[in-house]
């Protein structure tokens, strides 16, 4: 199955907004595995000198499994009340990425349920990769509201 | 994502153990067998350990136990101020220039040191994390082994504890020792259950505000082991911590 998303179809599986929202596309996907890309905007809060640091290999691996996790929910439990990542491993490699620059991140789903998974990926540019990681994704429930309701205690 | 059975936000208690070694407290607290017996370390081992790391031993042997498993499990030890006691002595020592410094102190003072000691004890080559958030500290360490129960792990060894603060760090504190440990399982079967921790947005009214926190991080565990052993089925919402926007979790009896 291939799915290719708008910026607005994104927001509806992330919570990040621009410039936040650093996937511009999602190439392909399937349950299983998701092929994204990133184009380096301008106005990207992680920039460093004008140029993109391959430690933010971090936050595009969570935003790519963030679009599994998040496609999972919407077929379940609803939207989150937040979200938490949680760093597992990382390997970086020295890279010049410049704005304007194509980044392709492929994650992977390792194990998991719809609440919370481990993935594993890596970003790519110009064919070089320059980060491959393992998260933890969770997605956290909303807070109830303040009395005892119905679903507590069915 | 295939194969990851049917998703839940649901996890099983399979078992629950506790040290208070005031006995007085423990009492007033509604809990018995609760003294500080570490008989899983050997005595020249048992001699070298703060009263930290013991209470922690203690309330964990008792949790496998009360659950019937193995203790080579993944283990998240959670301490707001570990161990202080430990720290405190060596500093004193630092100030009075008594050289050179005890290796057994320095090596006892790291934040894992449970989990060092726990880890030796039983064999266990599995995972050990050791974590700290003050007053959160329990509401956090809950969630974390959320994460493991719905990712990686089977089960899950969580232990919350803490010593008494000495007098001259935090002199209008009175913290009281204690551990609490939970064997937390995947599936809740006939298991008394917790959903994944919240944070509220603001204090309930209808759930009860404890000062277990004041008294100890560590004690924020008291509600949830007394809801234990009051075995009243249904579902019931327990504060975590205070403040604000208290964590609070829903538990959930058979």
């Amino acid at each position: 199955m291939t799915a290719v998303h708008t910026a607005h179809e994104l927001e509806r599986l992330l919570p990040h907004r621009a410039p936040m929202l650093m996937l511009t596309r999602v190439l392909s996907s399937d349950n299983d595995r998701t092929h994204c890309l990133s184009i380096i905007q301008a106005n990207n809060p992680l920039l460093r000198a004008d140029l993109f640091p391959v430690s933010g290999g971090i936050e595009l691996l969570a935003q790519a499994g963030g679009t599994l996790l998040g496609g999972r929910l919407q077929n379940t439990a609803g939207q989150p009340g937040g979200a938490i990542v949680q760093i597992k491993t990382f390997q970086l490699a020295a890279l010049r990425i410049p704005v304007g620059a194509e980044i392709h991140i492929h994650a992977r789903y390792l194990a998991g349920t719809a609440d919370a998974a481990l993935f594993e990926g890596e970003a790519s540019y110009h064919a070089q990769q320059f980060f491959h990681g393992t998260l933890m994704l969770a997605a956290l429930p909303p807070a109830p509201a303040n009395h005892t309701t119905a679903e507590d205690t069915a | 994502m295939t194969e990851t059975g049917t998703p839940t936000a649901a996890i099983g208690i399979a078992g629950s153990g506790l040290c208070i070694p005031d006995e007085a407290l423990a009492s007033t607290l509604g809990f018995t067998a609760a003294g500080l017996e570490t008989g899983l370390l050997p005595p020249m081992v048992r001699r070298r350990t703060s009263r930290a790391t013991r209470v922690a031993i203690a309330a964990a042997e008792r949790a496998c136990v009360a659950a019937d498993v193995a203790r080579q499990l993944p283990a998240i030890f959670v301490s707001a101020v570990g161990e202080m006691q430990v720290t405190d002595q060596l500093c004193t020592a630092i100030g009075r220039q008594e050289y050179p410094l005890s290796p057994t102190l320095f090596h006892n003072s790291v934040h894992n040191t449970a989990a060092g000691y726990w880890s030796m004890a039983t064999g266990s080559m599995a995972s050990m994390q050791a974590m700290a958030g003050l007053d959160d500290g329990f509401a956090l360490a809950l969630l974390e082994a959320w994460c493991q129960l719905q990712t990686v792990s089977e089960r899950v060894l969580l232990v919350v504890y803490d010593a008494a603060m000495p007098v001259h760090f935090l002199p209008d504190y009175h913290w009281q020792t204690g551990a609490f440990a939970l064997v937390l399982d995947r599936n809740t079967g006939d298991l008394p259950s917790l959903h994944c921790p919240f944070q509220a947005q603001s204090p309930d009214p209808t759930v009860a505000v404890t000062d277990f926190p004041a008294r100890n991080p560590a004690m924020a565990c008291v509600p949830l082991f007394q809801a234990l052993q009051q075995a009243d089925g249904g579902a019931q919402r327990l504060t975590l911590s205070n403040g604000p926007t208290p964590w609070q979790v829903t538990l959930v009896m058979p």
